[in-house]
């Protein structure tokens, strides 16, 4: 249940983020050297512009109905409000009606476990939540498995090719030989990066998603602290 | 150092995903393709990019007469015909405003051309040579109704106190209306008021003053989905149109000719590589049962300067399709068919049209009955 879940239970250390403007846009400075900021998109939302998602809006939509039929006070509110002229009112109750239909749910445990996975690999003696100890010792067994060691974690990094900023989740250490899909080896002691995802499947973005990566293997480090 | 590259280099074709299915208790691992994700970045950058544009639709419009209270006149867009091969592109730079032609309203389309002042001086250079003896194109019928009376200076409009003041009482109303929209709107429009500009509850604004909070305003309707407001109703605007050169007629100087002249065009259209196709248009005029009484010298070295075009860019039917379009602008509606009953009068502004399309600067359209009509600003004299 969402309200099981306390986020600040599980968050990591505060630590310093690239300097934000409106909507969370990354707001750097440029490569040349120039002390005039300049907008980046963010790296995750770099190839959602090719992702299909009407799945993701049929579920939305549904979500927002089932959500609505728990909220009949929200409905009345609605009903003396102008789809046109009202934009924002109704935007607020289509977004509580989301709630109710517990649309936020997986979104607030998927960062609720991202906070968790960072807790393991920075071996800060944090331990689960019984309801999430199952996973907790999967994800843990799972880099044993495949010999991840996470070298990098929570990395802000910067692709000035396609303007994007973005936190790199992991930079792993291989401690085992891995042989990719196309055969290529992949030798004891490389770096892969590596990024998290708790949605309930990955295919509806599959395409979003390597091309966030590809933002990511592409990019330099970027110091926040001084940019 | 804010950028530096990372140490050692991760793994250039492939990378992890972790996939932690939160509402169970599974981990596993996928790869994924780096290449694959480069195409995705290039692919998204060009779908950004096509979204951005916004010369994907372009609104047809009728002829009409546009002009703002800044005394220029209003660029015209127009939907362009399914024959882009014979359309000029029209040059940059020019203004588009009413034609003082003849042609009823219903059928003409939007005229194009370049300011008043060059154009006269064009089609001064243009004039066929005037000679002392007789022709009697008054004689003939003109194909339109009378011009209206005297020409009139085009007056910019002022920036005066009246004016500023229309403009400054408008602004108050759409302000408030603004206000009453929202009060985060409100908020929106405090933070974007011009710096040093004082607020609309007093006078004294300058127009560039004024200028500055109509943006501010915009912007902020813009953002917070304000409802339309009005237009200002701009007290110079009647004034503007009424000085406007579309409302100016000047009568074409009649053109006359000698034998020698005669001759020589004759001699020149002849001589000339495209000779056949001037003697086509020629046998037009003879079909249509030109008056030999008339001088036909002028229209004869308006033919020539349509046949002195680049074969290259203008193969002779297009040709043909440009001449028909401009005898149609006018007033012939029937086009080439129609040169058996030309009024001298007009071979000046039969010439300025071939000198425009020789420049680029005329355009092709197309009216209702899918007849072409070319478009170049003609100033009459």
């Amino acid at each position: 249940m969402t309200e099981d879940i306390d986020l600040e239970d599980f968050e990591p250390p505060e630590r310093p983020d690239f300097r934000r403007v409106a909507r969370g846009v990354p707001f750097v400075l440029p490569k040349d050297g120039g002390t005039k900021r300049i907008r980046y998109s963010r790296s995750s939302n770099a190839g959602k512009i090719l992702d299909d998602e009407s799945n993701l809006t049929d579920w939305k939509l549904r979500t927002v109905v089932a959500g609505a039929a728990q909220r009949p006070e929200l409905m009345a509110s609605a009903s003396v409000l102008d789809v046109d002229t009202d934009k924002s009112a109704l935007r607020e109750i289509a977004e509580k009606c989301l709630v109710a239909g517990k649309g936020e749910r997986r979104s607030v445990i998927g960062t609720a476990v991202h906070a968790m996975f960072d807790h393991l690999d920075r071996d800060t003696g944090w331990r689960p939540p019984p309801q999430f100890e199952d996973l907790c010792n999967a994800y843990v067994a799972t880099l044993e498995d495949w010999g991840l060691i996470p070298e990098e974690i929570e990395v802000h990094c910067i692709n000035d090719e396609f303007h994007l900023a973005g936190t790199l989740d992991r930079r792993y250490r291989t401690t085992k030989t891995l042989v990719a899909p196309d055969g290529t080896i992949i030798p004891i002691g490389s770096y892969i990066v590596g990024d998290i995802k708790t949605g309930k499947e990955l295919e509806y973005a599959a395409g979003s998603y390597v091309t966030q990566l590809a933002a990511y293997v592409d990019s330099e480090r970027y110091n926040v602290a001084e940019g | 150092m804010i950028r530096e590259p990372f140490e050692p280099p991760s793994v250039k074709e492939w990378a992890l995903i972790i996939h932690a299915d939160s509402a169970g208790d599974r981990v596993d691992v996928y790869w994924a393709d780096i290449n694959a994700g480069r195409i995705g970045l290039r692919l998204a950058s060009e779908v950004k990019a096509w979204r951005r544009r916004d010369d994907l639709l372009t609104i047809g419009r009728r002829l009409r007469i546009a002009i703002p209270s800044g005394g220029m006149v209003e660029p015209v867009l127009s939907s362009e015909p399914d024959s882009p091969e014979l359309v000029v592109p029209l040059s940059s730079g020019w203004n588009a405003f009413d034609h003082p032609d003849p042609v009823e309203e219903s059928n003409a389309l939007i005229a194009l051309g370049r300011n008043p002042q060059s154009i006269a001086s064009a089609t001064k250079e243009l004039e066929p040579p005037e000679i002392a003896s007789g022709g009697v194109a008054s004689a003939r019928p003109a194909p339109a109704s009378s011009p209206p009376e005297g020409p009139r200076e085009p007056v910019a409009p002022s920036t005066g106190p009246a004016r500023i003041e229309s403009r400054h009482d408008y602004l108050a109303g759409r302000v408030r209306a603004l206000i009453e929209h929202s009060e985060t709107a409100k908020m929106a429009l405090a933070r974007a008021w011009p710096e040093g500009v004082s607020g609309l509850r007093n006078d004294g604004q300058t127009w560039e003053e004024l200028d500055l909070i109509l943006d501010a305003v915009l912007k902020v309707e813009k953002d917070h989905s304000v409802p339309f407001y009005p237009e200002w109703d701009d007290p110079d605007i009647e004034e503007s149109k009424s000085a406007h050169p579309s409302n100016v007629w000047a009568r074409p100087k009649v053109t006359q000719s000698t034998p020698d002249d005669r001759e020589n065009i004759q001699g020149a259209i002849m001589a000339h590589p495209r000779s056949g196709l001037m003697r086509r248009w020629i046998g037009y005029a003879i079909n249509g049962g030109i008056d030999h009484n008339i001088d036909t010298a002028a229209l004869a070295h308006a033919l020539f300067e349509f046949g002195n075009m680049s074969e290259t860019e203008w193969p002779d039917d297009d040709l043909t399709t440009m001449l028909d379009g401009s005898l149609r602008a006018l007033g012939y509606s029937g086009g080439v068919e129609e040169l058996g009953r030309f009024n001298p009068e007009h071979a000046p502004l039969l010439m300025s049209a071939a000198f425009a399309i020789a420049a680029g600067n005329a355009y092709l359209l197309f009216g209702e009955d899918e007849k072409p009509i070319v478009r170049t600003n003609v100033v009459r004299k």
